[in-house]
């Protein structure tokens, strides 16, 4: 009986009958908000069970993790003097750490072969890897909340709506990473007055989500370099090139139907998630290409990780007065990071580095750019032609850098050798 | 030639749309017909 209630979320007929139920059973709780948010959870937690690999024992975890950040913000947001600020700020750091080392447990082999007794005796098979799904994204989440309540940013937390920010169904596989702030006003509406809304823009986006998964996907992968068909020995340099270009159109189709289906299922329910792509092989530099891809990652990054950072190294002389190096260090290691959350393996850290180097160069040059004072070079910066080629590098330079996304080291210099030959 | 492209400006949703589903329903039948999908769903990140 429990195999039925096993289904993979976009990419099978009974996701879309269960997300059907699950507007149903929301929506009609739209009149009393309290109830429309347990209808809410109650739905959320069904449907996160019935994800292959994630059973009742990871529902329980999260709702340990949601507990434990839970309860760590609640006493961050009591009234000012009820807790010493020393103790806030320690109780911060703790839930932060205690946050970013679920993730890190569940992520990485590494940490969780510290605490394997079999760890000694070699055995460290992928089979024996305990995983989570979605912990990349609601322990993010839950450090947003512990953060901005210890700023008092958030003022006010209700462990329903904590809880179903955290669970919400449609997002908590690969996101978007929504904003409490942002998600929580939207249960005491519960879609009210927006069904017809909803639905037609909710159904068109849930259209585009399929072309991209269902027809663009399955266009282009044929010739992805990941793919097992194709393998890499056997590929000449242009081969190899066309693998690289194809496994980027394969990237930004995958993800933003994945993008377009989850905002698209979570507005057919009355919410609204933010945007997580924008055109980002249009954008004329690395910097705008990171503005527009995967949005909710880098606002995320950059509220969190950069500035953060920022405003440490501003307390050190050599940092206050060399801003573009100030800068540079501190984007550099936000894309680390970047390029931590995504895997553990070395070539992730690469290109990660890869990308805040390239975001760093456009920094400099940009402050360069303002010095030159020819107004033919001012003219063509401003031309269309300037946009162009902008876009064009730009998209070749992420596209590049897929290579060290992709493909383990040993692959890398299997492409090198062939491409350089 | 300008009234055609004048109503395709108007309709432009409309036929994306259609084209898409269209598409779609194409896809999801060889899909279904062979069995399911062989191409590998990308998880944008471990988890």
């Amino acid at each position: 009986m429990l195999d039925l209630w096993r289904f993979e979320f976009y990419n099978s007929a009974a996701f879309w009958v269960a997300l059907a139920g699950a507007v149903l059973v929301v929506r009609a709780g739209h009149k009393n908000p309290r109830r429309g948010a347990w209808a809410l959870l109650a739905c959320s937690s069904a449907l996160l069970v019935a994800i292959p690999r994630f059973g009742i024992r990871d529902l329980a975890l999260v709702y340990g993790v949601a507990a434990l950040s839970l309860a760590v913000s609640r006493v961050l947001t009591r009234r000012e003097g009820a807790v010493p600020e020393q103790a806030r700020r320690v109780l911060a750091l703790l839930g932060v750490a205690a946050m970013l080392g679920t993730l890190a447990v569940f992520k990485y082999h590494w940490v969780q072969g510290i605490f394997r007794p079999d760890r000694r005796s070699g055995v460290d098979a992928p089979a024996d890897f305990v995983f989570l799904i979605g912990v990349s994204y609601f322990s993010f989440k839950a450090i947003h909340v512990v953060v901005e309540s210890y700023k008092r940013v958030i003022v006010d937390l209700d462990p329903l709506a904590y809880f179903n920010y955290l669970l919400f169904f449609p997002s908590f596989i690969s996101g978007p990473i929504a904003r409490y702030s942002q998600f929580v006003p939207q249960l005491q509406t519960n879609g009210r007055g927006t069904l017809g809304p909803d639905l037609k823009d909710g159904a068109e986006r849930i259209v585009h989500g399929l072309f991209k998964k269902l027809v663009l996907v399955q266009l282009v992968y044929p010739y992805v370099i990941t793919n097992p068909a194709r393998p890499l020995a056997a590929q000449s340099a242009e081969g190899i090139l066309l693998g690289l270009y194809a496994f980027g159109a394969y990237t930004y189709f995958d993800f933003s139907g994945y993008s377009d289906l989850a905002i698209g299922a979570a507005r057919l329910l009355g919410f609204a998630l933010p945007e997580n792509f924008n055109r980002p092989f249009l954008q004329k530099n690395i910097r705008e290409f990171w503005t527009n891809w995967h949005m909710s990652l880098t606002s995320w990054l950059v509220d969190y990780v950069y500035w953060p950072l920022a405003r440490w190294l501003r307390n050190f002389e050599y940092f206050r007065v060399r801003p573009v190096t100030l800068s540079v260090a501190c984007m550099t290691t936000t894309f680390l990071a970047c390029g931590a959350w995504h895997g553990e393996s070395w070539n992730f850290l690469a290109w990660g580095a890869y990308h805040g180097i390239g975001i760093s160069a456009v920094i400099v040059y940009q402050r360069q750019k303002r010095k030159l004072r020819s107004r033919t070079v001012q003219k063509y910066f401003a031309s269309r032609a300037s946009r162009v080629l902008g876009s064009v590098a730009t998209a070749h330079y992420f596209t590049f850098g897929i290579a060290l996304f992709a493909l383990d080291w040993d692959k890398l210099r299997l492409v090198a050798a062939t491409v350089f030959r | 030639m300008n009234r055609l492209a004048a109503h395709v400006v108007t309709n432009w949703k409309i036929i994306t749309m259609t084209f898409e589903i269209f598409w779609i329903v194409v896809f999801a039948l060889q899909a279904a017909g062979a069995g399911g999908s062989e191409v590998a769903q990308f998880v944008y990140v471990n988890f």
